[in-house]
């Protein structure tokens, strides 16, 4: 089990994570959305032992009841081997390209799990087969330039399903993959969860593939959980103003043809941008970009509020539907 | 008018490893035999699950990488048969944008630098009016071409790399997967971004993309294949409305639509 309290994060004067707190059982099945740059990935690298040298932190995080604070760098390294494991986000810089995508696969079942050459060998094939990995067989021998972008995200799936982990983080694992492959591998994952108790936190900006692969979802802005709650009764009922711009600005498949003029119809958007680190406002983090906005929101920081049961976000402003 | 970009019968095979020392290896089909034409101003979509050809389709067409059969005609000339010297300066008039906006801009170079690069091909000395232009086309200011890429963000840099496309004012954008590693807000803005600078500036694209939602919102025609064949190739609304490959019905349902 994994229990973060009031973790923050900070480069400096800038703040990556405010006051996080999350607990993960076995098997839980938790979403991570937001924006590029709102700390989903620091999150994940903090549960990892990870955060970058240059990072303060502070708050606490236990595993098992242990206090991590004073773990070393050989304790993370143990618990990272066989316990926690994470697909990371850009495929090509996680693997090596001078290695055989196959070797990759077969290097830690071999280190870690000790098995033979032969064995580690049909247990790559088998976890390619199962991420769905075209000829297994070939493909266990050429390098990841030869490999298309999806195939290789999914050497990487494949990687971490390996040690079997208790935990697995996985980091955008479906960005790369066309919507077949993603239900394929998020299915995937939700089975492995549900087979082996085995715990996952799923981000992604991908709406649709978290929507499929957890139970529960948080949703980040700015280096903050705004929103929390089942995933479901947050997709259908968003209480935070980012959660229900994020939920706008997602282009459904169906064809926009352009009207007589030639004009094509444009796509809602959140205006504006993440502002850096920073230059965060002080009390809410999306004020500024946030259509309701009150004069208060750039110097309060919002309260918590309830908008239904097992939810929390917030928001000096919750939205109505969200409270009834 | 001729068309601006025509594929005819474009193939490609790469050599798989041996299974066997005394077998001779076998060969995969990228691309096989795909045909498309794609006129001015408007917008081709190619869809398809991973590893179906998108990418080695769009090499062929920035002629990085020359098919095994077939031809690629761009403003009726086959780029293919074109000596080095004509096809460089044929090259300003298509440009790419990749997925990966880190990996497409030089970290150590300052980004004013790296958007002009296209016009170095051809001139010693880029005016810096025009970097500058592009950069205000893009919704960024003149003056963040003195920054460095780490100092933008994600979607920034996607602008960046749309701002460098742009700069050698092309006819044809390849855009491969240009969108998909934004959020969903930030893909929006880009997305509409593109459509504002094909109203402005004519453009015509080819737009990769595993995600039909995306293509759905931006393209005209579209292309959909598996495992280096087109299933379907038509208007975008007749496909999408009335899929006629299963593949694509499944794509679709997959998509949420
Ligand atoms: N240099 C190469 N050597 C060998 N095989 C290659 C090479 N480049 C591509 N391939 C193979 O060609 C096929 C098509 O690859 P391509 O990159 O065009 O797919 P894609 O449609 O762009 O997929 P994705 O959506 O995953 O990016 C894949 O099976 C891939 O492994
Ligand atoms: N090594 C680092 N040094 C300084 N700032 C960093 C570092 N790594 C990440 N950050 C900053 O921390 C914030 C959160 O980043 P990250 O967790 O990667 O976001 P996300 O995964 O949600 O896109 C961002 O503002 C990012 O720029
Ligand atoms: S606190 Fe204010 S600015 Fe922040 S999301 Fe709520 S209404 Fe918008
Ligand atoms: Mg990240
Ligand atoms: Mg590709």
């Amino acid at each position: 089990m994994f229990d973060l309290t009031n973790l923050s994060v900070h480069f400096g004067p800038a703040t990556a994570l405010r006051e996080a707190s999350l607990t993960i059982r076995p098997g839980d099945r938790l979403g991570i959305v937001g924006e590029s740059g709102s700390g989903k990935s620091m999150l994940a690298l903090c549960l990892m032992g990870m955060a970058p040298e240059a990072a303060t932190l502070s708050g606490t995080l236990t595993i098992d009841g242990r206090d991590m604070a004073d773990a070393t760098e050989r304790d993370w390294q143990a618990l990272r081997a066989r316990r926690v494991a994470m697909i990371f986000q850009e495929p090509m810089a996680a693997l090596n390209p001078l290695s055989r995508v196959g070797d990759t696969v077969m290097d830690p079942l071999r280190l870690h799990l000790g098995l033979s050459k032969q064995a580690a060998r049909a247990r790559a094939l088998d976890l390619f087969a199962e991420v769905g990995i075209p000829d297994p067989e070939a493909r266990l021998r050429q390098f990841p330039h030869e490999l298309s972008g999806g195939q290789r995200q999914r050497v990487l799936i494949a990687l971490a399903l390996a040690c079997d982990p208790d935990l697995l983080i996985a980091d955008e694992p479906t960005t790369a993959l066309d919507a077949n492959v993603a239900l394929r591998i998020t299915d995937l994952l939700v089975r492995l969860s549900a087979e082996r108790n085995m715990a996952l936190l799923f981000i992604s900006h991908d709406l649709a593939a978290v929507a499929r692969a957890t139970s529960d979802i948080a949703v980040m802005y700015g280096g903050d959980i705004v929103e929390r709650g089942p995933t479901r009764a947050v997709l259908d009922s968003p209480a935070h103003p980012y959660t229900r711009g994020l939920l706008g600005a997602r282009p459904s498949a169906t064809a926009l043809p352009r009207d007589a003029k030639g004009k094509r119809a444009r796509l809602p958007t959140i205006p504006g941008t993440v502002p850096g680190m920073a230059d965060l406002p002080k009390g809410c983090r999306f004020a500024g970009r946030c259509p309701v906005e009150l004069p208060r929101c750039a110097s309060e920081r919002p309260a918590v509020t309830k908008p239904g049961p097992d939810r929390s976000a917030i928001c000096h402003v919750p939205s109505k539907e969200a409270l009834a | 008018m001729t068309a601006l970009v025509e594929a005819k019968s474009v193939s490609r095979h790469y050599r798989m490893p041996r299974n066997h020392l005394l077998r001779a290896p076998e060969m995969l089909t990228a691309v096989d035999s795909a045909s498309f034409t794609l006129n001015r101003g408007e917008t081709l979509g190619v869809v398809g699950e991973s590893g179906s050809g998108k990418s080695t389709l769009a090499r062929m067409v920035m002629a990085f990488e020359a098919p095994d059969s077939g031809e690629i005609r761009f403003d009726g000339t086959d780029i293919h048969a074109l000596g080095a010297s004509d096809l460089r300066r044929m090259r300003q008039r298509f440009q790419m944008i990749f997925q990966d906006p880190f990996g497409s801009l030089d970290p150590r170079r300052k980004i004013g630098w790296s958007i002009a690069e296209p016009l170095r091909v051809t001139q010693s000395e880029a005016p810096s009016h025009k970097t500058a232009e592009a950069l205000e086309q893009v919704g960024l200011r003149a003056a963040d071409a003195d920054k460095y890429p780490h100092e933008f963000s994600g979607g920034q840099r996607q602008r960046i790399a749309i701002a460098r496309a742009i700069v050698t004012r092309p006819d044809l954008i390849v855009a491969d997967e240009a969108v998909s590693a934004l959020d969903v807000s930030v893909q929006a803005q880009i997305l509409n971004l593109l459509m504002d600078l094909q109203d402005e500036l004519g453009l015509a694209m080819l737009f990769i993309s595993h995600d039909l939602a995306v293509v759905a919102s931006i393209c005209d025609q579209l292309l959909v294949m598996q495992h280096g064949k087109t299933l379907e190739y038509g208007a975008a609304t007749q496909i999408l409305n009335a899929p006629a490959h299963p593949y694509t019905k499944s794509l679709l349902t997959a998509a949420g639509a």
